[in-house]
Order: C-alpha cells, then structure tokens, then sequence
C-alpha cells in the first residue's frame, strides 16, 4: 500500500464512523460557500477613516507614507524621499509594471530607472501596490511578469505606488480580489507585507534589515 | 550532525539549566518580554476571545475532515503544476527530500524556518548526503552555527547572550573575511545579512515549512518577520515544502482567523511582516518564483495522535505563547526538554511523536497551573492533555517503583478520610511549629527534592478542614 493510502486510511480510522456524504458536501460547500468568519471591528471600516486607519498602521508598522493628488506627482515624491533619505537617485529598478511604465518619469530628470533583475547589490526598487489592507496596515503583492516578487525582498529599499482606490477594508476583501484576478487559481505568490524586515532573534532586541528591505515606502496616489 | 533525544534526563537537564546563570538571565529576559507584548496586542483587540474561539472550531472542523481537505489540497496543488509527496515516517521523509534535492542539483539549499525538519533530523541527513542546508533564520543560523537543538519555537537561539554569538560568528565568519568581533545585535544582524544574501542567489533548492496549508486553493502559507523563507523560496529553482499533514484548513478566510490570533499570540503584531502564500510553480511570463513547487507531507505519528485522547493537540499553529507563560519553561528553558518541541505543547506531542517511553517526564513538568490553556490561540487544554499521558505513563507501568509506590501510598490515605485528616492535621502542626518565626522551611526530612532548590512555605498549623469548620 502506498504511504498516502495508509496515511488516509489511519486519519479516516482516526476520525471514526461518519456519514460519508454529508462529510463529503460539508467539505464542499466550505471550500465554495468560502464564507466569513468574525472580521474584528477595526476591519470594517470605509471612506475617510478607512485611508486613515491605513496611514496610522503603516507607521505603527514603521513603513514611511506620502500622499500625492495623481500620477504626474509620483516622479518629485520618489525623488524626494530618495533625497530625504541621503539615496542615490540612479540605478533604481522599476517594476515592468504598465501603470509605472506610463508615469511621466521625464519630470524628474536626475531619476535613472532601469528594467532589471534584482542583485545582492540592489539599493532601490520602485513597485506597485496591488492593494493595501486598512486592518493591519498591510501592503498585498501579487506575482506576475509585471510585478517580480525578488523585488519586494532583495533591495535594500522599496518604494510601492499604492492606488487610494485600492485600500481594502480587510483580509477577506483582499482575497476576493486575488480569486477575481487568478481566475481558477491564486496567482503564484501573494505576498502580504507588513513593515521592513526584521527580527528579535538576538536577545529579544528588535533590530530592523534582518533579509528584506531595510525601509518601505507608500506613495499613494488619489 | 544529528541532535539526541535527551527527554529521558528530563530530571538533570532540568537541574543544570537551574544551575545555569547565563540560560537563567536569557530566560528571564525572554518570558517577561513576549508575555508583555502578547498582553498589549490582545488588550487593543476588543474581538480576541471570540476569534480565538472560531480558531479553535476552524482546527476543529479541519481535523475531523482531514482526509478530504488533504485530499483537496492535493488536487488543488496539481492543478496548479506542482507535486505532493506523502511520508508516514521519518526515513521515508528524508528520503523523500533528499530525492527532490538531488534533483533540484546544486549542493546548497537554503532553509526556512521549518520545525518539522528538525522533528526529522533534517539537515543532519542531508550533510551525510553530501549536501549543504543552510538556516537563513537567524535564530536557525546562530543554532546551526553552533550544532544546537532549537530552545524555542519562535526564537531557536533565544537562549544565547550576544556575546556568545559574537564568539560563534568570529569563529564561523572568519574565513570569509569577517574577522572583525562585532557587539550589538544591530551588527551581529548585518555581519549575517551580508553573508547570507549571496547564498539565497546561489541555492538552487530551497526548503521551507508551511503554518498552513489551504484546502480550497492548494496554497502553502508562510509567515517570517525576517523575509528569509520568503526569498529562499522566490530565488531557488525548485521550492520544497515539508509540513506535518495536520495544517491543512479549508479556506483563505480561515486563514484570516487563524493569522488574526497567531502573530497576536506569538510576538505581539497584528500581523508578521510577511505572510507569503505560495501556490504552484512559476507561470509563464515571470521572471521569478521556482520553476518546480513540491509539498512533503509528514505524518510521523500525528494520525496516531489523532486517535488519541490527546488529538486536540494538533490543532496547534506553533505560536509558543505556551512556553512563554509557562513557569517550567521559564525555569529550565527549551533544551532540557530534550527534544525539538519544548514547553507545555512539548509535553503534550513529544509523548506521540518519540514515543511515551522516552518523554514521559515531560507531561509531569507541569503544576498545571492551567496558564497554558489560558493563552493558548485555538484552546487546547494543554493540562487535561498533561493528565491523560500521565495516566496513560502509570497504566504502561512506565513511572519507576518508589513513584508507584508514593501513588499507591497517598491513594491509601486518601481513600480513607479520618486517617488522612489526622495524617494532615499533625504534619501541619509539626511543620508550623518548626517553620515558626519565618514562615518558611530551609530543610524538610524527605523533601530535599523540593528543599534544594526553593524554601517550603510553612503552614499556619491549621488544615483547611478545620479552618473551614472555624469559619461556620
């Protein structure tokens, strides 16, 4: 018998007398119905104070937010942070991404954005958001040819460009959104990202860098 | 090289550890800080205990459909391109992996936390193959370095002064050009970043666990605050998943509950830094992600466990708020329990996992003070499972004669009141009478296993049947 056979067998034995179709629709309509379970209260918030609670759990989370009215801003708020953050403004890797690809980076012209791998040596990459959650202050990113996951965990810095019309309230919505855009399937990775990188793993002192980026930054758009 | 199983010298593990001052200091930092931060993160979440209770029905739920949920977790991970492979044993596990290894090609292979991997010797095995594993958690990194058992779930090297750390990489880094003794942690923490970034380009493997598995999108689930799991997986051509089959659960929104109280119970966050869903392997058109995605299911007594009195055990998802809150933990710390699982959830699986022979002291490392339960994320009732291996100890006849004997002893006592009042009523006034003054005892005749390490409180002279009897 093979192990998976055996290793069923022992579970069902395990588990004991049940009746067999009821399990079986049960398992079904769970996995269907997907239904909620209790969303805590500071998950359900909208509007004003659903982009409010947003910026305050990014800097509990120490992630850094700028606000700009549209697109045409982007270039000066990049740049401003790299300055504010004595950074070189050359070198940058820009996600493939079409929305970042249409921003007028002209406007900015000390910004060198390449389309690239990311290295060890990486310093900063520029990437899209493809959601933020308001609960917990969480970035959500999406694998896919336009958005590379190495770069939300090889550079140094990342820079995301955040909608304003794509702050969820919570969890459960972000999820409704990644089985929207995989179709039949999640997309590869789904990466939630909730501050820089960090540990506690010497004498419990929280040090931040451990692997990941050492700082995040949100510019979000609208 | 592999780590022995030391839980039979539970006794003397436990008395070196109290006799150790550097483990007592880490010890003591250690559970007055993560019971803090628990506290603050559950006091600013109105909704705690009610998510804690659908945690528990979710496990619940999840356990008594087991075998279809892994059933449909398997199919759901075909689908998307990948493989599972089922292990009942440890020799088939690494045996298993150590396939998938070799076909991945390369000789290094980046790790992720996985405490399953040490539950199978992992890494031991696969040095004896030829191959290099290589922690990328910090913690797993330090341990490694230092060939030691991981002492705490969330924390491996949680046991270590920094100075001892900075010995360990001197030692280790020092051919690669580190040669420098670095003092802080915030040092200590880039000196291992910079080391360990050029591997996770060079792995072609790596190994991760999962702290869930979902049923209804076949996706592995990953949850770091270092993001070192997370780029082992995206940078190496083939992504190994080695779980317990005990974390499947059937759908994203039981994720949410599940994450909702972990990172709550475990560090004090709202939500680890990153929780990194893996479904699959590489899709056309990306630049990244492996190339070949592979799930290893172990069961390695867990469907034992499961038929067991002591099953709700599985619905653990490895938080450690147990051993953060539990006295005998802070006491003798993770290494004296001598196996991979330490504290109150270590002395409830241990006994399934190595056998009740080999960790049968470690069910009666408890007061049962019941703090354990109190903290614990999905409700698992840590003492009664506590009772049931040390009844299940006595049954076997694996407790030592004199213990036996101590049992049968009180049981006669008991089974007869007036002569257990009378029995009470005298030690009473003879302990209170040589206790008085300071209201304790340095030294009781036949109690120096208590008397060593701590003073006897003295009573007041009074049972509590007569004190009760007073009182009306």
């Amino acid at each position: 018998m093979s192990s998976r056979q055996e290793i069923l067998n022992r579970v069902r034995a395990a588990i004991g007398p049940r009746d067999e179709q009821t399990a079986r629709l049960t398992v079904e309509d769970r996995m269907a119905l997907r239904k909620h379970n209790l969303i805590p209260r500071q998950g359900l918030t909208a509007g004003d104070e659903r982009l409010a609670l947003f910026c305050q759990k990014l800097v509990a989370n120490v992630i850094s937010c700028a606000q700009v009215s549209d697109n045409d801003q982007v270039p000066a708020a990049v740049a401003d942070y790299l300055r504010s953050r004595n950074l070189s403004l050359g070198g940058i890797i820009l996600a493939p991404h079409p929305m970042l690809d249409a921003i007028a980076w002209e406007r900015e012209p000390h910004l060198d954005l390449i389309h690239d791998q990311a290295t060890a040596q990486t310093q900063v990459a520029v990437t899209r958001a493809d959601l933020g959650i308001a609960e917990t202050g969480t970035l959500v990113f999406a694998a896919a040819p336009e958005n590379p996951t190495s770069l939300h965990f090889v550079p140094e810095v990342e820079i995301t460009i955040l909608s304003a019309a794509h702050i969820v309230s919570n969890l459960e919505a972000s999820f409704e959104y990644l089985r929207a855009r995989g179709q039949s399937t999640l997309p590869r990775a789904v990466n939630f990202v909730t501050g820089p990188s960090r540990t506690a793993d010497i004498e419990l002192t929280l040090t931040m860098g451990a692997h990941g980026p050492k700082a995040v930054h949100v510019i979000i758009v609208g | 090289m592999s780590h022995a199983v030391t839980s039979p010298d539970f006794v003397n593990n436990s008395k070196k550890a109290i006799a150790d001052p550097v483990l007592q200091t880490a010890l003591d930092r250690m559970t007055r800080g993560f019971p803090v931060n628990r506290r603050r993160a559950v006091e600013a979440l109105p909704e705690f205990d009610s998510l804690r209770d659908e945690a528990k029905v979710i496990k619940d739920h999840a356990l008594a459909h087991l075998d279809l949920y892994l059933e449909a977790f398997e199919k759901k991970v075909i689908e998307s391109g990948g493989h599972v492979h089922w292990c009942l044993t440890p020799d088939e596990a690494r045996a298993t992996i150590t396939r998938l290894v070799r076909d991945g090609g390369g000789s290094l292979i980046t790790k992720g936390k996985s405490m399953v991997t040490e539950e199978l010797g992992l890494n031991a095995h696969l040095e004896k193959e030829g191959f290099k594993p290589l922690e990328t958690d910090l913690g797993e990194y330090i341990i490694q370095l230092a060939n030691e058992p991981p002492s705490h779930i969330l924390g491996p090297a949680i046991h270590m002064p920094k100075e001892r750390i900075a010995d360990i990489f001197v030692e280790h880094h020092t051919p690669l050009g580190f040669s420098e003794r670095k003092t802080t942690p915030e040092e200590l923490v880039a000196e291992a970043r910079t080391i360990l970034r050029e591997k996770y380009f060079q792995a072609k493997v790596a190994i991760t666990g999962a702290n869930f598995l979902v049923a209804e999108t076949g996706s592995a689930i990953i949850v770091t605050n270092e993001g070192n799991g997370d780029l082992s997986q995206t940078l190496a051509d083939t992504h190994i998943v080695v779980t317990g089959i005990e974390k499947v659960i059937p759908t994203l929104e039981d994720a949410a509950t599940l994450l909702r109280v972990l990172a709550r119970s475990a560090t004090g966050q709202e939500m680890s830094v990153y929780t990194t869903l893996a479904t699959g392997p590489r899709r056309p058109g990306d630049t990244d992600g492996p190339g070949t995605f592979h799930v290893v299911l172990v069961d390695n007594g867990r469907s034992q466990l499961l038929a067991s009195p002591a099953k709700e055990a599985l619905r653990c998802i490895r938080c450690a708020a147990c051993l953060n809150h539990c006295p005998i933990y802070k006491a003798v710390g993770g290494h004296a329990y001598g196996w991979v699982y330490s504290g109150p959830i270590g002395a409830a699986i241990d006994p399934a996992y190595l056998g009740l022979n080999t960790a049968r002291h470690l069910p009666n490392a408890s007061t049962l003070c019941g703090r354990c339960e109190e903290v614990c994320p999905v409700r698992i009732p840590l003492p009664k499972i506590f009772r049931y291996w040390r009844t299940e100890a006595f049954k076997q006849g694996l407790t030592p004669g004199p213990e036996r004997q101590g049992v049968r002893l009180w049981a006669y006592f008991a089974k007869r009141p007036k002569l257990y009042r009378l029995w009470t009523r005298t030690a009473a006034r003879v302990l209170a009478a040589a206790g008085r003054g300071k209201g304790r005892l340095r030294h009781v005749v036949g109690f120096s296993g208590w008397t060593n390490m701590r003073d006897l409180p003295a009573p007041e002279g009074k049972t509590f049947f007569e004190q009760w009897k007073n009182r009306e």
